[in-house]
């Protein structure tokens, strides 16, 4: 049994082989029936191929699709990174927009007041709850002494009360200990301007007869050798008529935003040292509340 | 290197006084920063090294306050001294107890500036100064206080602050 199969085997060997050496020797005799194997085995082929093809198809799309993932995970990475650089710019550009139009206006202030004056910023507050003051950049070495005037373009912020050499000490028109000498725009009353426990700017000792109402403006009287005459202080916003004592008083608005000083001007002399307006404090707000209350 | 440290303290306590702390006012008012950490360093490391740096932040205090005395150069260290001085008596440091003891603490203090600015030429109003200013600034403090010591034990556990219950 085992012989006969080796044998069979044998006899397939030798037709192999004499096969072989015919597709050597007479290779055209057999290119029809090898054309036509050719195409049914491409037939039968086809079909895996087919199949093959399009699961590679779909392993390359999902590859794809993984490799785009991973890209688009990288490429919304960047673009975080670029929405986020992009609004701390913004920000940082409204910030710039912001610092200019101040110093436009500190600049134009500055241009039209007649008085010599030092730009300086504010770096600090009272370190306690019993003062009301404010730390400067401006000290000795740039011409502070104690007691020079302190303002914006909105109004009187107060005095320098200590000096060092490179920094200030600026008591605000709100604390209690501070004195400015007014004077109530319209009725031309001369008071006495302080600040309370409460941190509100009082006008004190007015005169009893005193015509002033709510929402009148107060001005520096120039009495004060620190401010000149005319200066923005506030507008009145409460009166008080004490029946017992000789004088009126009045609680006043600032101008100046206490709580959002950035940049602050200190008079270093209010002789005038040329010949422009001396109302230039005056803020174009307040004549034009000003104006607007007269014509009604 | 505890040289080091309190430097880094007052570098860093004195700028934060003037300017960080006064963005976050309650009623206007802004806790006292530099009183709790002078309080806090006579709790945890005795009288000396508060009354140390009591004076030195005191006295940068004052420079940079609108008022020409030196009241927290004198008050400050005093703080320091009798908050060592006090806790050196076993007294069980609950955070309960620390809080009453900054309440008074901070009381006191304003009573003592307090005082200081009515014998001053200064214009204050007792009344309205204690309303006003010393109790809305002691619950402040001792709000800070609080939070600083809560902050401390939860960075730096010890088998030591078992007693703080924190």
């Amino acid at each position: 049994m085992r012989r006969s199969r080796s044998r069979v085997k044998q006899v397939w060997q030798v037709c192999l082989i004499f096969l072989l050496i015919a597709l050597v020797l007479f290779p055209s005799s057999f290119e029809t029936p090898l054309r036509l194997l050719s195409s049914l085995t491409v037939e039968v082929v086809q079909v895996p191929l087919n199949i093959a093809a399009f699961f590679n198809q779909k392993a390359m799309d999902v590859w794809s699709d993984v490799q785009g993932l991973i890209d688009l995970r990288t490429d919304n990475q960047k673009l975080r990174e670029e929405v986020l650089r992009l609004n701390l710019e913004q920000n940082l550009l409204k910030e710039f927009e912001v610092a200019v139009d101040r110093y436009q206006k500190l600049f134009d202030f500055k241009q039209r007041c007649p008085y010599s004056t030092i730009v300086s910023e504010v770096i600090g507050r009272n370190p306690t709850n019993w003062y009301q003051s404010l730390v400067i950049t401006k000290g000795e070495q740039d011409g502070i002494i104690p007691g020079l005037g302190v303002i914006t373009p909105s109004g009187v912020v107060g005095r320098v009360f200590k000096v060092y050499r490179t920094f200030s000490i600026v008591q605000l028109i709100l604390d209690r200990d501070s004195v400015v000498t007014g004077l109530v725009q319209r009725t031309r009353d001369e008071g006495i301007i302080q600040g309370s426990d409460n941190g509100e700017v009082i006008m004190k000792y007015l005169p009893p007869l005193s015509l002033l109402k709510t929402g009148d403006v107060v001005i520096t009287s120039g009495l004060d050798d620190r401010f000149p005459k005319g200066m923005i202080v506030g507008t009145v916003k409460q009166i008080q008529n004490k029946e017992a004592g000789p004088f009126k008083s009045a609680t006043l608005r600032p101008y100046a935003d206490f709580s959002k000083l950035e940049e602050v001007i200190v008079l270093l002399d209010i002789v005038p040292s040329n010949e422009k307006s001396k109302t230039c404090f005056v803020l174009d707000a307040a004549v034009s509340e000003t104006s607007e209350r007269f014509s009604r | 290197m505890k040289f080091f440290v309190y430097t880094v303290i007052v570098l860093f306590v004195i700028p934060f006084q003037v300017t960080i702390i006064h963005s976050f006012p309650i009623g206007g008012r802004v806790p006292d920063v530099i009183l709790v950490i002078v309080f806090l360093t006579g709790l945890w490391r005795g009288q000396i090294e508060a009354t140390a740096l009591g004076l030195v932040l005191g006295f940068l205090q004052d420079i940079f306050s609108g008022t020409m005395g030196w009241v927290n150069l004198m008050t400050k260290p005093l703080i320091g001294l009798s908050v060592g001085i006090f806790c050196q008596a076993r007294i069980s440091l609950t955070p309960w107890v620390i809080s009453i003891l900054l309440m008074i603490t901070s009381f006191i203090y304003g009573l003592i500036v307090l005082l200081f600015l009515l014998a001053s030429p200064s214009q204050i109003d007792f009344w309205s100064a204690v309303r006003g200013v010393i109790f809305p600034q002691t619950l402040y403090d001792v709000v800070f206080g609080m939070i600083i010591v809560f902050f401390a034990f939860k960075l730096f556990p010890s088998p030591s602050h078992k007693v703080w219950n924190l």
